[in-house]
């Protein structure tokens, strides 16, 4: 009787501690290589970029959603921070896309974070620039406006990551390395200004792609 | 007796043209009542009135605001500056319209008109949604050469505009999203639609022999593929064999999509009002619609993407030429370029009044 009661014990603890939940923080930080943006010796003198569908799940149920476009200004804006819960053990999903999505020029000119004040609204060719970062590197001044949507070619790039939580850990960064958008291949160097979109726009956008990463902390 | 008969067929026939005007003229009304009247045969308009329903005040600051110097740097050159009512709202006798600071823009500002039909603007197509047209021009640095923040400053800090944004739209914050939305509540009611082809139409009215034979040929010779009735264009991108001019290395549509294929290809302007809208093609480089049509009959020069129906041109002799274009004067809608609902709002000032 006694061992039925400790086995049952146990697996009442077991059970619990296999769905233990807790809060992870999630924290954007903008880097130029491993020095934060905003530190006074970094080259960059304008860097921000959309996204929209941004999620993070955990065995296909989702644990946090933003559909809307967001902006995030690298110079000027604080910290995004957000706190989600999870269920130990298991691994979680990170995805979301750079860019806007298309419905976003169905109603003409948008507000808040869509209006053209924010310096992110191409003119000239209806559309918005998803990412832009001028800087001062090597004595040379680069000017990007990454974007691009049909009829042009579409610039918009999705990123997807698996992250594993030891543990313990409760916090989460979300670091975007804007040097990895002055990072040349052997094949395509470092170009001056990208200013519509086009191949260019392309090349910058995978590169831009490769500037995120989430560390576990 | 016969008075009786005299007025009853009086009004037959007044009933009549009751019937034939209202089925004619579509008096379509949104809930407030701001979808401007069309035709009945024409197609709907795809404009987004119910996203933005035209009001008498909210026509009334956008047809300000376009006729508002203030939205440029100089403070004088205004969007009427190169759409010129008299010319339907084109640019007249100018190949390049002009900007601030004595420049050149790249290419020849169109007409105005029927604008609800479009789902793009500019020749290449750039622009895909009407309110935000004006930006293009406004922050253009050879235009208008002016920046969205010095606008709406100026446009807040002015002493009149707050209140018009607040008869328009119920706030006085003046914001990008509202004055270009006033000017697309102006720019729809610009609908062109009573010119002599229109009544010929309608049957009130009828061709003469040159119009007539014009218009068969106009139909026979495949003009109308692409300027299609009764907006006399089909909205497509079009490549129609005109040399690049080096100076301006424009390539149209290309500069949008990026694809060579659509190297040279300009969006096919309508001939609405096409008397009146000289010069012609992109960049004006012609003086005279004889020259177009010359250039159809025998300027075609064919590059790759080059339209299909037009590499061996369209073969077109004096006489056919002299009636095609007999029949484009008809396309001509007087009322629209003087109608005075449209055009600035002129002040007296002292000492200008009219002598008998």
């Amino acid at each position: 009787m006694v061992v039925r009661l400790y086995i049952l014990l146990f697996l009442l603890v077991a059970s619990t501690c296999s769905h233990a939940q807790r809060f992870i923080r999630l924290q954007l930080r903008h880097t130029w290589g491993n020095i934060p943006i905003e530190a006074t010796n970094t080259p960059v003198n304008k860097a921000q970029f959309y996204i929209h569908n941004f999620s993070i799940s955990q065995l296909g149920k989702t644990l946090l959603y933003f559909p809307q476009p967001q902006l995030f200004n690298a110079l000027s804006d604080s910290p995004f921070a957000t706190t989600f819960l999870i269920t130990d053990t298991a691994e979680i999903d990170i995805a979301f896309t750079i860019g806007l999505p298309d419905s976003v020029l169905q109603n003409g000119i948008g507000e808040g974070v869509l209006d053209p004040l924010n310096g992110m609204f191409w003119t000239w060719q209806t559309g918005y620039v998803f990412v832009k970062c001028e800087a001062s590197v090597h004595q040379q001044k680069y000017s990007y406006h990454i974007g691009g949507m049909a009829p042009s070619p579409d610039a918009r790039r999705t990123f997807t990551a698996q992250l594993k939580l030891p543990a313990g850990a409760q916090n989460i960064q979300w670091v975007v390395n804007w040097e990895q958008l002055f990072t040349p291949s052997q094949n395509n160097p470092i170009p001056v200004t990208c200013h519509a979109p086009g191949p260019l726009a392309m090349l910058l956008a995978d590169r831009f792609l490769q500037a995120h990463s989430f560390v576990i902390l | 007796m016969w008075k009786l008969v005299f007025l009853g067929i009086c009004a037959v026939l007044a009933v009549c043209v009751l019937a034939l005007h209202s089925w004619v003229w579509a008096w379509a009304k949104s809930p407030n009542g701001g979808v401007p009247a069309y035709p009945a045969t024409w197609p709907k308009p795809l404009y987004n009135f119910q996203a933005n329903p035209p009001t008498s005040a909210g026509i009334a600051l956008g047809k300000k605001l376009f006729y508002d110097g203030l939205l440029s740097a100089d403070g004088y050159t205004s969007c009427a500056s190169c759409h010129q009512q008299f010319a339907a709202f084109s640019t007249y006798d100018h190949p390049l319209s002009h900007g601030v600071n004595n420049q050149f823009s790249l290419r020849n500002a169109p007409g105005l008109f029927n604008l609800a039909w479009h789902t793009n603007y500019h020749l290449d197509g750039g622009i895909t949604h009407l309110d935000a047209q004006p930006l293009a021009p406004i922050t253009a640095t050879n235009e208008m050469g002016e920046t969205l923040e010095n606008v709406i400053q100026k446009l807040q800090n002015h002493p009149v505009y707050p209140a018009l944004f607040q008869k328009a739209f119920g706030t006085s914050k003046v914001s990008t999203r509202l004055f270009t939305k006033a000017i697309s509540q102006f720019l729809v009611t610009l609908v062109s639609a009573n010119s002599k082809y229109d009544r010929v139409m309608a049957g009130t009215d009828t061709f003469n022999l040159p119009q007539r034979l014009g218009y068969e040929l106009f139909m026979a010779k495949g003009c109308a593929g692409c300027h299609t009735p009764p907006l006399f264009t089909n909205f497509a991108f079009e490549n129609i064999g005109l040399p690049i001019d080096s100076t301006l290395n424009d390539y149209g549509r290309m500069r949008v999509t990026q694809n060579p294929q659509d190297s040279l290809r300009f969006k096919v302007p309508s001939l609405r009002n096409v008397q009146l809208t000289m010069p012609y093609t992109h960049d004006g480089r012609f003086s005279s619609i004889d020259q177009v049509l010359q250039h159809y009959n025998s300027g075609v020069v064919a590059h790759a993407s080059t339209s299909p129906q037009l590499r061996k041109g369209i073969s077109l002799t004096k006489f056919q030429m002299g009636q095609i274009k007999a029949f484009l004067y008809t396309l001509t809608d007087t009322a629209f370029v003087k109608n005075k609902v449209f055009a600035d709002a002129v002040v007296e000032k002292p000492g200008m009044q009219h002598h008998p």
